[in-house]
């Protein structure tokens, strides 16, 4: 393979020498995709670890027994035992991906770690019931009962019989409750309080479940190895979710004493928030980062909000940028200057730091402006980039929507880089405005010709993305098929 | 993951998925375990003798222990030791005594009764009682728990077994 001209694999950038602070960016670029793929591996192999010795324990200790040779009944109670095994080690990993995990951030990026949570308790959720239904069924038969009347007869004696169950029997109840509530918020048919709350009751049915696993489960106290096994996997993420998502948020906000100092109107329903505090140069953020924003005013202290930096942290200063969505940013707009704010974060992978190729191409679409505005200051300001080697395509609707125009024109002319103002209606199927006459009609095939036409070396960038999710995966692929590998192709999705 | 890895992690994973599932294939009628830290037993375990009568039940009484430890000359010695597994009509009992001298610190259910939902439901809160009252007695002389007659009497008899083997009495 013919190495692209201004690609720098590996091997070479750590024989180069630092000639300029181009070449120094990529060279620290290649070192962190090295230890991200090294630390990518640790974790997965770590879940999956977790997954085999579960297993592995539940088969030797009699499983793969019961299993092969057992009646219907002592089969129907061994998948009982080896779903509600593995469903539990799902929910751990799961509360692991949602623990704000510095490590987990910045190998994969809080976006993509949460989808990988929907993922796995879509299959959780089912786990859970299989493992419900094959044990009242297993035990049914052992005990029996009649086939129709026996479950019902042995769901009331299983949950009447001790405590431990019937705590278990309101964890299954409480779990597909968040369940069904996330399939709701993810069809929008549910505020996002509202399911938060509920989501929260997860840790209850978590807790609720490990009585019924050592009173009842064989297979969590088979041995004081197993047992402390199981144990311990219950203090790290117990401990994980107590200092990643609760006391490292409080310390770090009373730390820095972030407080609002001005809202600015920032063009037809869009306000930037300007945010002083203590110390903000040690603070560990970049561009493209956001934070869990919770102003302290009655009505947004319980809501925090996702909102991207919109400038490249000075050290003095932050910036948020927030487009009325109708739900509570239209409120950012009165806060008064002063008002404390308790920040979650900086979280993201949508940064600069795995950058190893020269030239650089920019999208937004809409209000996803925002952090790749941060990210244009930030290779702009820190001479990271060659005169011209940026390419910024900004996608709006309307011309009224271009929020920052004047701004990011400053900051592309002053080094000669390129802008490109897409507005126009959107069309479907196609990322790009509607084609001018003359043009390649939009679609598939001719958003990839109009891309290289308008930047003949496309395949030579490292792209950055952000904007709606239907908008970026259009983008995505016009990338990809234009040349550019997947993995120089970087986006942050707003909406999760 | 990279490639080398997915594909190292899924050779050892099958590897050892596989292992397991044979070697369970086949259990041992008693839990055998290697020895834990701080004790001072050593020997090969054995699997306990148990018996099933018609009724499916077996007195444990001068019978051999699944497990025994501890050399005899070093006193004092602590360690743990495995009573038989005591079949009754519900399922297996099988207890496990962890000892500091000649005192008994904790008993561990190695296995209960397991037959239904229901006797697992029973022995499951049997078991804190039984224990409870045999750390009071330091003995296997401990009252049955009412609704859980045959738990109790098979938990008393790997209890003794237990206590027996490790010369507690």
């Amino acid at each position: 393979m013919v190495p692209v001209s201004n690609t720098l694999s590996p091997t070479q950038l750590r024989r180069g020498r630092p000639a300029d602070p181009t070449r120094a960016s990529l060279r620290s670029g290649a070192r962190f995709r090295d230890w991200r793929a090294r630390a990518g591996d640790v974790l997965e192999v770590l879940a999956l670890l977790s997954l085999v010795v579960i297993v592995v324990e539940y088969l030797a200790g009699g499983g793969s027994h019961d299993l092969a040779s057992g009646n219907a009944g002592t089969i129907l109670v061994a998948v009982s035992r080896v779903t509600g095994l593995v469903a539990m080690d799902l929910l751990l990993i799961e509360m692991l991906l949602a623990a704000r995990i510095p490590w987990v951030d910045r190998v994969y990026g809080m976006d993509r770690a949460l989808k990988a949570h929907r993922v796995l308790g879509r299959v959780t959720v089912p786990l859970v019931l299989v493992h419900v239904l094959t044990l009242v069924f297993g035990y049914a038969i052992r005990d029996h009962l009649g086939p129709f009347t026996g479950p019902f007869i042995e769901s009331f004696q299983l949950v009447t019989g001790g405590d431990d169950l019937l705590f278990a029997a309101v964890a299954t109840v409480l779990l597909c409750i968040v369940a069904v509530t996330s399939v709701s918020i993810a069809r929008r048919k549910l505020s996002y309080e509202w399911w938060h709350v509920v989501h929260l009751s997860v840790y209850a049915a978590v807790a609720l479940s490990i009585p019924h696993q050592f009173s009842m489960g064989s297979d969590f106290t088979r041995s004081t190895w197993v047992q402390a096994w199981w144990i311990t996997l219950y203090v790290v993420v117990a401990a994980s979710i107590l200092w990643w998502r609760i006391l490292l948020p409080i310390r770090r906000s009373a730390y820095h004493r972030l407080r609002v100092s001005r809202v600015v109107p920032q063009g037809a329903g869009v306000w930037s928030v300007w945010v002083r505090g203590r110390h903000l140069d040690r603070l560990p953020v970049r561009a493209g980062q956001y934070f869990s924003w919770r102003f302290a005013t009655p009505r947004l202290l319980f809501a925090a909000h996702p909102w991207s930096l919109s400038k490249a942290p000075d050290g003095r200063h932050l910036r948020l940028t927030v487009r009325d969505l109708g739900d509570h940013s239209r409120e950012l707009r009165a806060i008064r200057a002063g008002t404390p704010i308790l920040v979650e974060g900086p979280y993201g992978a949508f940064t600069t730091e795995s950058r190893t190729r020269a030239k650089v191409l920019l999208l937004a679409a809409g209000i996803g402006i925002t952090p790749v505005r941060a990210l244009l200051e930030e290779l702009v300001r820190q001479r990271d980039v060659r005169p011209g080697d940026i390419t910024v395509i900004y996608r709006a609707d309307h011309e009224s929507q271009l929020t920052f125009r004047s701004e990011i024109e400053h900051l592309v002319s002053r080094h000669g880089h390129r802008l490109h103002l897409l507005v126009g209606p959107p069309v479907h199927g196609s990322w790009l405005p509607a084609a001018a006459p003359g043009e390649t009609p939009s679609g598939r095939a001719g958003d990839v010709a109009r891309l290289r036409a308008s930047i003949p070396d496309v395949a030579e960038h490292e792209a950055y993305l952000c904007g709606p999710n239907g908008w970026m995966r259009l983008v995505r692929s016009s990338l990809h098929e234009a040349g550019i590998p997947t993995d120089h192709i970087h986006d942050e999705r707003f909406s999760w | 993951m990279r490639r080398a890895t997915t594909a190292a992690m899924a050779l050892a994973g099958s590897a050892a998925i596989g292992a397991a599932w044979v070697s369970g294939l086949h259990p041992a009628p008693t839990v055998a375990l290697g020895p834990q830290a701080g004790t001072t037993q050593s020997g090969p375990a054995q699997p306990g003798p148990t018996t099933s009568g018609p009724t499916g039940r077996t007195t444990a009484k001068g019978k051999r222990p699944a497990h025994q430890g501890g050399t005899k000359s070093a006193a004092p010695r602590s360690g743990s030791v495995d009573g038989p597994a005591v079949d009754t009509q519900y399922g297996a009992v099988q207890v496990r005594v962890i000892y500091s001298g000649k005192h008994i610190t904790n008993v561990v259910p190695l296995h209960l009764t397991d037959s239904s939902g229901r006797s697992v439901a029973i022995s499951a809160d049997a078991a804190p009682v039984l224990r409870q009252e045999a750390l009071a007695a330091q003995s296997a002389h401990i009252d049955v728990v009412s609704g859980a007659t045959y738990t109790s009497e098979a938990y008393q008899q790997s209890l003794q077994a237990a206590i027996d083997a490790a010369h507690l009495a």
